[in-house]
């Protein structure tokens, strides 16, 4: 299997749209300019990208919309640190550039008639988001879906139009939470933190559960899956890491033998388990 | 047989014939292999340069591209045509270019590091001396090794045995009117005073990542990135944008594993001290590369050992590794 | 060529670590390469053995006490041996000055010296030792040697800033550009340095990079010249930067020239006194510059 060579040189995207999901973090809309790109564009739930500010730099995204949303892709950016910073600047009609799709994907068709339980905290969400809409789109290709999606609090839910949209499903239960201490008023959901409520909801062991979330939620949802009684090869997760090429040649995102942009970001438990402590 | 005179007439008849010729040449450094003009200035009674090929292969500043965010441009720069002869480099560093070829040519391509690769001739210089520092013969190459070279020169008293090792130097040679030397022997190669046995080193790696041994190999180790950028096979790289400019160019820098900066993130430091930095190079040559692309990424050239201010020593944290229960 | 002073200095030692007075002792022991000799980190009286003490002891053992181990521990609230010549003690009186170690938690083993060599090939001694002033430390908690052991430095004195300062201004700028030209950023001078303490230096601050990453020529000069204004009146002409610099480049040239302007004009030289104000937080009323007044 050959892969496509790789010159690091992004293509050039325009800022179509611009939404604040919450204070710090913003989704963006972008579409390539070149028509042929545009139409062509493919990747896989759970694949990234690279987005860059020309004169700031570039950094890794995961794509946070799913490949059945044809014209558009979108992604979703927390503001930490000055190339974020950079993005939260751009404007609708502002340029970009767009390298990607990298990495490898969700295992999908595999889990054809299996129950689906997303896990998401946070901004963590951005990378199940296309898997769960992809899903929901083959809805009667899978047992039961659950969603548990958690955040720190009532302002920090990401993604209010879709979890609307799935929660008004009556073929998905789902649950959200906010950590103790982060709900109002208007609070309908649960209070406590992801893995608690995830025990509560209580799957069926023989489930595949996708999660992602801040690095400790992740490790906390783990030992919940191994409660439940998920088999660690079921138990499935995409990781972060600071990276450079996307490809596996600039050294940066390894942990062991393995370069999360090229053997991963998606990861099963069972794969964790086998590489050192140092993610 | 070649004389030196005949063979850096040679020289100059390939930079006639449009090769850009990279020789060693003495500088303000020591001896750096530079592009010459002029082949009387080479150097060859040096144990090795400075610097590496990867001053050829992979700069330490490289343009990848050209932006302008007004003009909505980003136009890929590429700068790998024409031929390039490396004459004089040591078969440690030819050795060194068989390893990059393996991380970066294949599955994935590093397509510029490719493209310089495809128009480079190797003729290498075979060693007459050794210093302390120089262990490659324990990294299964040798001061005679032919490993990555398209030509060899053994050198015989004043003169050089010629001695083709792929088409390409067969190709290089015809072109030159040379021809190459069969069943004569050379100067015997130089003895080499360091030797380590890295038996069943790779089996430990596999399975001390956490142990405290870590800590003590890399006492003296103070992160900076001498070690990494005198390597001939240390290849990790950074990429940023020439800065606060509506037009500029992207950049491809080097990196290293020794800097703190190079796995953080702004919510996230996977990798935290000097001992884990540390063990991150050792374990990148000597069990993630092999796990990858089966080739143990280091040759033995020992310039980590010279570069280093503080005494780091490969060769002995490499015994320690193997020892170490 | 090995000293008289080796064996009080490993019986100072043997008993500074047995007593317990000191959790960690750094001096200097033998490497492999060219005969020369490398830090040691020595945790108990056995192996003192290990500690050699000769004119190839050019290390500034001082910047050690800037990271781990050291950092920990003086944290923990144990204490450091150092073996360390003059020129080493005035980096560590400048790091109690600016208060990043207290006096008393690193016991300074100060060694009369005559001159250290880089190169087991050279004659002469290095060329920061040339007009030495503090061949007998004068701040210490135990002393090896005595003034008998503090031979004259050999060699032409050192007049290496002289002799750019003799060039004019467009031969000045051609010196600094071939030299800086080659600096491949490997921060080597950076992290030898003593007082290059910074948690996070300014090299890696991104909002806003205020400094060119790549290793060319603009990026190569901001880094240098930014380095040596921070060393201004703190650095003690240790010379580590450029023994450190595989690039063969004399960055010390920049900031010991700095360091001598603040000596000529307020007659303040570093570390000379671990109980005076640091240069830059003293404000004086007959300051020669005018702005600051």
């Amino acid at each position: 299997m050959s892969r496509p060579q790789e010159d690091l040189v992004p293509r050039i995207v325009r800022v179509e749209e611009v939404r604040q999901e919450t204070p710090d973090t913003r989704s963006l809309k972008l579409a390539f300019d070149d028509p042929a790109v545009r139409d062509n564009f493919t990747f896989k739930p759970g694949q990234f990208g690279l987005v860059s500010v020309f004169g700031v730099g570039e950094a890794v995204f995961c794509i946070a919309s799913p490949p059945i949303w044809k014209g558009f892709f979108e992604v979703s950016v927390k503001e930490v640190g000055k190339l974020t910073s950079a993005i939260h600047d751009l404007e609708p009609g502002d340029t970009a550039g767009f390298r990607g799709p990298y990495g490898n994907s969700f295992p999908y068709e595999e889990n054809f008639g299996r129950n689906m339980v997303f896990v998401g905290g946070g901004i963590g969400l951005a990378p199940l988001r296309p898997l769960i809409w992809q899903t929901l789109a083959d809805r009667d290709k899978f047992g039961d879906v659950y969603i548990v999606y958690g955040s720190r609090s009532v302002n920090d839910i990401v993604y209010r139009a879709d979890l609307e949209e799935w929660g008004g499903r009556d073929d998905v239960k789902m649950v959200t939470t906010v950590d103790p201490g982060g709900e109002d008023e208007t609070w309908k959901g649960e209070v406590g933190l992801v893995p608690q409520i995830l025990e509560k909801v209580n799957p069926p062991s023989d489930s595949v559960l996708v999660t992602c979330g801040p690095p400790i939620m992740i490790k906390f949802v783990f030992m919940s899956a191994k409660k439940l009684g998920l088999k660690p090869a079921d138990v499935v997760t995409t990781l972060e890491m600071k990276m450079k090429c996307g490809v596996g040649t600039c050294g940066r995102c390894n942990i062991g033998s393995r370069y999360v942009c090229r053997d991963g970001p998606v990861f099963t438990l069972e794969q964790m388990q086998a590489l050192p402590n140092e993610f | 047989m070649i004389s030196k005179e005949r063979l850096l007439d040679a020289i100059r008849e390939a930079g006639a014939k449009d090769y850009a010729v990279f020789a060693p040449v003495a500088k303000d450094a020591g001896v750096m292999l530079e592009e010459i003009d002029d082949p009387a200035s080479i150097n060859f009674d040096h144990v090795l340069t400075v610097n590496t090929l990867k001053d050829v292969g992979l700069p330490r500043v490289e343009a990848l591209a050209e932006f302008d965010r007004d003009a909505r441009t980003m136009e890929a720069i590429r700068d790998d045509d024409g031929k390039v002869l490396v004459f004089g480099s040591r078969p440690c560093d030819a050795a060194a270019q068989k390893i990059l070829d393996a991380i970066l040519i294949g599955e994935i391509t590093d397509s510029r590091y490719a493209a310089r690769r495809e128009r480079m001739v190797m003729m290498t210089l075979a060693c007459s001396t050794a210093d302390d520092a120089c262990f490659c013969s324990s990294m299964g190459y040798g001061p005679h090794d032919p490993t990555g070279s398209d030509v060899l020169l053994l050198p015989k008293g004043t003169e050089f045995i010629v001695r083709s090792h792929t088409p390409r130097g067969e190709e290089f040679l015809r072109e030159l009117g040379m021809t190459p030397d069969a069943d004569v022997e050379g100067d015997p190669p130089p003895e080499l005073k360091r030797k380590v046995e890295t038996g069943g080193l790779k089996e430990k790696l596999d399975k001390n990542f956490d142990d405290p041994i870590w800590n003590s190999v890399s006492e003296n180790c103070v992160s900076c990135g001498a070690c990494f950028y005198m390597c001939p096979t240390c290849h990790c790289f950074d990429v940023i944008d020439e800065s606060g400019l509506s037009r500029g160019r992207r950049l491809r820098l080097w990196d290293t594993c020794s800097f703190a900066g190079f796995t953080k993130m702004a919510s996230h430091q996977p990798r935290v001290g000097r001992h884990a930095r540390y063990r991150q190079r050792i374990m990148h040559k000597f069990k993630y590369t092999v796990d990858n692309v089966n080739l143990v990424a280091c040759v033995g050239d020992g310039r980590c050992i010279r570069a280093c201010p503080y005494g780091v020593d490969l060769c002995e944290v490499l015994e320690a590794l193997v020892g170490n229960e | 060529m090995t000293s008289n002073l080796e064996e009080p200095l490993r019986a100072k030692a043997a008993e500074l670590l047995s007593s317990g007075k000191v959790d960690l002792l750094i001096g200097y022991g033998r490497a492999f390469l060219g005969e020369s000799v490398r830090p040691v980190f020595l945790r108990q009286d056995a192996d003192t053995a290990k500690l050699i003490w000769n004119d190839r002891c050019a290390h500034n053992l001082a910047t050690y006490l800037m990271k781990e181990p050291c950092l920990g521990l003086v944290k923990g609230g144990g204490r450091v041996a150092v073996v360390a010549k003059g020129c080493d003690i005035r980096a560590i009186a400048t790091l109690i000055q600016e208060n990043q170690i207290e006096r008393d938690r690193v016991h300074i083993i100060g060694m009369a010296c005559s001159g250290v060599r880089y190169d087991e090939d050279s004659r002469d001694m290095a060329i920061k030792c040339r007009g030495c002033e503090v061949q007998l430390p004068a701040l210490y908690d135990d002393l090896i040697g005595s003034e008998a052991d503090t031979g004259e430095v050999e060699g032409e004195p050192r007049e290496d800033i002289e002799r750019i300062l003799a060039l004019d201004r467009s031969a000045r700028w051609e010196f600094w550009t071939r030299e800086l030209s080659r600096c491949i950023k490997c921060y080597a001078c950076r992290q030898a340095c003593p007082m290059c303490y910074c948690g996070e230096c300014i090299t890696e601050k991104s909002r806003p990079q205020w400094i060119d990453k790549a290793a060319s020529l603009k990026g190569n000069i901001a880094f240098h010249y930014i380095r040596a204004m921070h060393l201004a009146g703190r650095c003690v002409a240790c010379g580590e930067c450029a023994r450190a610099c595989p690039m063969n480049i004399p960055v010390d040239l920049l900031s010991r020239f700095l360091s001598r302007r603040v000596e000529e004009a307020y007659a303040y030289k570093a570390g000379m006194d671990p109980e005076a104000d640091p240069f830059f937080l003293v404000n004086r009323q007959d300051d020669p510059g005018e702005f600051i007044r």
